[in-house]
């Protein structure tokens, strides 16, 4: 369980600075948009499952949860395109 | 004699008490109207939301995110330790996310300090008082959580919890986790889409 949870840790971090990493990309706002959100839900997905512990939890739970950031990431994306 | 046969399927359940995830989905859902004001705004005013997301400091927003993601990893290890009976290692995993967490704290203030005495505030334009509003909400948040951590952790090393319940340990845990769960959708959309 403890290499599991710091595999994850690493996972966000590197996640993160990959994100930050955008902010100087000079790539066009539609293709950060898109990555950024990407890594929002890759996020949130590993912080649900893991640190949450809702990968052993009811699937109704699990499911809002997930879904939450989906539905946030979507709508965001479809109000800026 | 018959055998009953026994089911080994290991039975699904939620971590924390039930009530803890009505109050975190009360929470998303206000977040998620926040979320979806600053990207209408943002929408509708780009000049003023590009040059306000110029003030801001993409660095302090980085470090506030690389924080609250260690803080929530040492919650969850805390959590861990919990299961295994470890309560004063628990403890001291609860006492590290705190202090992990005033990193934000402080990065989070030094950032308002910054823009206050450059002449922002909540008045200034629709994207001040969107990120203002927003962020210090969170903030709040922040602040709540570190006093759950606090409490848990003081409970966890006094040995005032039993081996099995964990319900309120893991309910603490998991609010925190929702607040950095909140901060991962605030840091692109402050601070990266531009």
């Amino acid at each position: 369980m403890m290499i599991k949870l710091t595999v994850s840790w690493i996972w966000l971090m590197a996640l993160t600075l990959l994100s930050a990493a955008l902010v100087n990309s000079g790539w066009p706002v539609e293709r950060v948009l898109i990555l950024a959100l990407l890594m929002v839900v890759l996020k949130n997905q590993q912080i649900v499952d893991t640190f949450m512990g809702l990968q052993r939890a009811p699937w109704f739970w699990r499911g809002i949860m997930q879904f939450y950031t989906l539905l946030i990431a979507l709508l965001v994306y479809l109000l800026f395109i | 004699m018959t055998s009953i046969p026994v089911s080994h399927t290991p039975q699904r359940q939620l971590p924390g008490d039930l009530a803890i995830w009505f109050f975190i989905l009360a929470e998303l859902t206000v977040f998620a109207l926040l979320f979806i004001v600053f990207t209408v705004a943002r929408i509708n005013e780009p000049e003023v939301f590009i040059a306000g997301q110029a003030t801001v400091h993409p660095v302090a927003g980085l470090i506030n995110t690389l924080a609250l993601i260690t803080s929530s990893y040492l919650v969850a290890v805390g959590v861990w330790k919990a299961e295994q009976g470890e309560f004063r290692q628990c403890g001291y995993a609860f006492c590290g996310a705190m202090g992990v967490a005033l990193i934000y704290v402080g990065t989070k203030g030094w950032e308002y300090q910054q823009l206050i005495a450059a002449g922002y505030n909540l008045s200034t334009n629709f994207y001040y008082t969107l990120y203002f509003l927003i962020t210090f909400f969170h903030f709040m948040h922040v602040l709540l959580g570190m006093i759950i951590l606090g409490f848990i952790a003081r409970k966890s090393m006094q040995g005032q919890y039993l081996a099995g319940e964990l319900a309120g340990i893991e309910s603490g845990a998991v609010y925190w986790h929702m607040v950095d769960m909140v901060w991962v959708v605030l840091f692109p959309l402050v601070y990266v889409i531009h």
